[in-house]
C-alpha cells in the first residue's frame, strides 16, 4: 500500500509535468526564430502563386527537422493541415514535388547541389536564411535584422520560374532582385 | 391672429399681391429645398459609409502582407494614408490574437490611443461611425482585423453648410426675381382699380364737393377707399336730388299760381257782360257814375294785382332760397315767418268778399293771408324732404277775443296739406281781419313765435 502511494504520486506528479509540457507547447513561442521562420514560410505560401498548383502546397525543409516540427504545429494550429503538406527532406531525396523548399543553414554546404538539383524544376521556389542567398540563384532569402527577420526577393528568377508573388510580399521585402 | 390678417386688410392691392406671391412662393421653396436636402443628406452619408466600408477593405488587403510578416513600418506607412481624409480620426490595426499591431490617428482627435480589446474588437460606444475589415490571404482566414474609426457628423455639417448657403443664394435669386415679378402682375391686376380710383379721387376733389367734410380711414386698400368715396358721393348726391325736388316742388307751386292767376284773370267779354245788364237800364248820370265806379275798381284792382304779384314773388324767391339750402336754422325759421307776416301786415289794399254759391273767393288782403299760409305750407314741405318733423300751429287773436287757428302738420312727405280751412271759421275770421284793417289798428300784427322741440307756435295779434 505504501508503495501503492508513493507509486500513484509519481504517476500524478509525471502527468502534471507532461500536461503543462503540453500546454505550454501548444501556445507560439513568438520570439523563437526558428518558429517565426516556420510561421513565414506558412504566409509565404499565401504569397505565391503557381502557375500549375495543385491542391495541396507541399513545404520541404532541409537541414533542420525542428523547424519541420513546428511547420506542423503552426499548421494544424491555423487550420492549414489540408491546404499544406509538411515534408522533411535530405540531400538524397527528389525534390519534384516540393512547392517551397526550405534550405537551413546547417546545409550551406550542400545548398549548391540543392539549388542544382531544383534548377530543372520551374515550380520550387526556395527559401534559405543562407547569408546572400538570393544572390546564389535562391529565390526567396530570410535576413536577421535589429533582431528581426526580414525577407529578401529574387523576383526576376522567380518571373522565370513562372511563379509570382504578391505585390504586397514584394512591398515588405528589405530587398527585391 | 388677427393682428397680421387686420394689417393685411389695411395694405393696398399691390402689396397683398405681392405678399401672397412671396408666402407662396417662399414656403414652396423652403419646403422643397428641404426635402432635397434631407434626402441628399442622408443619400451622401450612405454613400460614404460605403465609401468608407470599401477604404477600409482595399486598406486591409494591403495590409495582409505587413500583418503576415510582422512589418510594422509598413503597417504605419499604409495606415499614413488615411492622413488625406479628415473624417477619418483613427484606425487600428490588430493582429490575429487581438493585439494592436499599429494604428493611425488623426491631428484632431485629442485623445489618441485604440481600445485593446482582449476580443480584439474596439469600443463603439463613441461618437464615431466604426468600419472593421477582416484581413485574409487566400487560406489564412483571419490575419487580423482593421478598425477605422470616422466622424460622418463632421461630414453633414459641411452639407449643412452648403445647404443654408445654397438656399441663401436661392432666397436671393427668388426675391431678385419675384419682386419685379410681382410688381408687373400687380399692375396688370390692380390698374383698373387704381385707375377707378383716382377717377374717383378727381370727382371728390371736385370745388363743389369741397365744403363736405369725411371721416379718414387708415386703410390703403383702394377698393375701400373707392367705397368709401362712392358713398360720400351718394350721400351728397342725395342731399342735391332733395334740393331738385324741393325747388321742383317750388317751381309747381308758381306753376299753379301761374294758372290760378290765368283762371281768374276776367277777360274783356266777361266784364261786359258782367256790367252790360245793368248799363242799359240806367240813366246816363247813374251810368256814368257806373262808368266812373268800374274804372275806379278796374284801376284799384289792377294797383292791387301789381303789388300781391311783386309781394307774391317776392315770398317765391324768399322760400326758394331758403329751399336751396340743405338745413335751416331755427333763427332762419323765425325770420322767415316773421317776414311773412310783415307783409301780411303791410298790405292795405281793401278786402272785399264775395259769395257765389256755396265758394268762396278770397281777394286782397286773405290772398295776401292764404300766401303766407302757402309759404309755410312749402316751407314744412321742404322739411318733411329733409326727414324733418314739424308742428306749426298759427294762431291769429283779434280784438274780439275771438281767434283762428291753422295747424300745420309737417309729418308725412305724401300729405301735401295737412291744415283744414273750415269755411265759417274763416268767413269770421277774414271780416275781422278787414275790420281791423279799416280802423288802422295802432298795434299792427304783432307776430310772436315760440319754438320748442319740433313745433313753432306763431301767433298773431290782430
Amino acid at each position: 500500500m505504501k508503495y501503492f502511494l508513493v507509486l500513484l504520486f509519481f504517476c500524478i506528479t509525471i502527468l502534471h509535468n507532461v500536461s503543462v509540457c503540453v500546454a505550454e507547447g501548444d501556445k507560439p513561442p513568438s520570439h523563437d526564430p526558428e518558429y517565426i521562420k516556420a510561421l513565414y514560410l506558412v504566409n509565404l505560401s499565401q504569397f505565391i502563386s503557381w502557375e500549375n498548383s495543385e491542391d495541396a502546397l507541399k513545404i520541404c525543409v532541409v537541414g533542420d527537422d525542428a523547424l519541420g516540427a513546428k511547420l506542423v504545429q503552426i499548421t494544424e494550429n491555423s487550420g492549414l493541415s489540408g491546404a499544406l503538406n509538411i515534408q522533411s527532406k535530405n540531400l538524397s531525396s527528389t525534390f519534384d514535388s516540393c512547392n517551397i523548399l526550405y534550405i537551413s543553414e546547417t546545409a550551406e554546404f550542400e545548398m549548391q547541389q540543392i539549388l542544382y538539383k531544383t534548377s530543372s524544376h520551374r515550380s520550387i521556389v526556395t527559401v534559405s536564411d543562407v547569408k546572400d542567398f538570393i544572390y546564389q540563384k535562391g529565390t526567396i532569402g530570410f535576413v536577421s535584422i535589429d533582431n528581426t527577420i526580414k525577407i529578401e526577393i529574387n523576383n526576376s528568377l522567380l518571373k522565370e520560374k513562372g511563379i509570382f508573388v504578391n505585390s504586397e510580399l514584394l512591398e515588405i521585402a528589405r530587398r527585391v532582385l | 391672429m388677427m393682428a397680421p390678417l387686420k394689417l393685411f386688410s389695411k395694405l393696398s392691392i399691390k402689396w397683398k399681391i405681392i405678399f401672397i406671391i412671396f408666402s407662396v412662393c417662399i414656403p414652396s421653396t423652403l419646403v422643397c429645398l428641404s426635402a432635397v436636402s434631407y434626402y441628399d443628406i442622408s443619400q451622401t452619408r450612405q454613400e460614404l459609409r460605403i465609401n468608407f466600408q470599401i477604404t477600409t477593405n482595399i486598406t486591409g488587403d494591403h495590409l495582409s502582407a505587413s500583418l503576415a510578416f510582422r512589418d510594422l513600418e509598413n503597417a504605419n506607412k499604409i495606415l499614413s494614408a488615411f492622413q488625406h481624409d479628415k473624417s477619418i480620426k483613427q484606425a487600428c490595426l490588430y493582429d490575429v490574437e487581438g493585439k494592436l499591431f499599429a494604428s493611425f490617428f488623426g491631428s484632431e482627435l485629442p485623445e489618441q490611443s485604440c481600445q485593446t480589446a482582449q476580443d480584439g474588437s474596439p469600443d463603439r460606444s463613441s461618437n464615431f461611425e466604426v468600419f472593421s475589415s477582416t484581413i485574409q490571404e487566400k487560406h489564412l482566414q483571419n490575419l487580423g482585423t482593421l478598425f477605422v474609426y470616422t466622424h460622418l457628423e463632421r461630414v453633414s455639417e459641411l452639407m449643412r453648410t452648403q445647404m443654408f448657403f445654397v438656399f441663401g443664394c436661392l432666397l436671393f435669386v427668388l426675391v431678385l426675381i419675384s419682386f419685379p415679378l410681382a410688381n408687373m402682375i400687380q399692375k396688370s391686376i390692380s390698374k383698373p382699380v387704381n385707375d377707378l380710383l383716382e377717377t374717383s379721387r378727381s370727382i371728390w376733389t371736385l370745388p363743389e364737393l369741397k365744403t363736405v367734410t369725411t371721416e379718414k380711414t387708415d386703410t390703403s386698400d383702394e377698393i375701400i377707399l373707392i367705397l368709401e368715396i362712392l358713398t360720400n358721393i351718394k350721400s351728397i348726391a342725395g342731399s342735391y336730388f332733395e334740393n331738385i325736388e324741393a325747388t321742383e316742388s317750388v317751381l309747381v307751386n308758381y306753376k299753379n299760381f301761374l294758372d290760378t292767376l290765368d283762371k281768374r284773370l276776367k277777360t274783356k267779354d266777361e266784364i261786359y257782360e258782367s256790367i252790360s245788364a245793368d248799363f242799359y237800364q240806367n240813366n246816363d248820370i247813374q251810368m256814368a257814375e257806373y262808368v266812373l265806379g268800374i274804372q275806379t275798381v278796374l284801376n284799384k284792382e289792377t294797383q292791387r294785382f301789381i303789388e300781391w304779384f311783386y309781394e307774391a314773388y317776392n315770398d317765391g324767391a324768399h322760400i326758394l332760397r331758403y329751399e336751396q339750402k340743405t338745413s335751416i336754422t331755427d333763427t332762419e325759421i323765425e325770420s322767415m315767418v316773421k317776414n311773412s307776416f310783415e307783409n301780411l301786415a303791410n298790405c292795405r289794399v281793401p278786402i272785399m268778399i264775395s259769395e257765389a254759391g256755396l265758394e268762396w273767393f278770397i281777394t286782397g288782403y286773405e290772398r295776401a293771408m292764404c300766401k303766407v299760409i302757402d309759404n309755410i305750407s312749402e316751407y314744412c314741405k321742404s322739411l318733411m324732404l329733409k326727414g324733418v318733423k314739424y308742428q306749426i300751429f298759427i294762431t291769429l287773436k283779434s280784438s274780439n277775443k275771438k281767434s283762428l287757428h291753422f295747424t300745420l302738420i309737417c309729418a308725412s312727405q305724401k300729405n301735401d296739406k295737412n291744415f283744414n280751412l273750415e269755411h265759417l271759421k274763416v268767413q269770421e275770421s277774414y271780416l275781422k281781419i278787414r275790420h281791423y284793417n279799416n280802423l288802422n289798428n295802432p298795434h299792427p300784427n304783432s307776430v310772436q313765435i315760440q319754438q320748442n322741440n319740433k313745433k313753432v307756435e306763431v301767433i298773431v295779434n290782430l
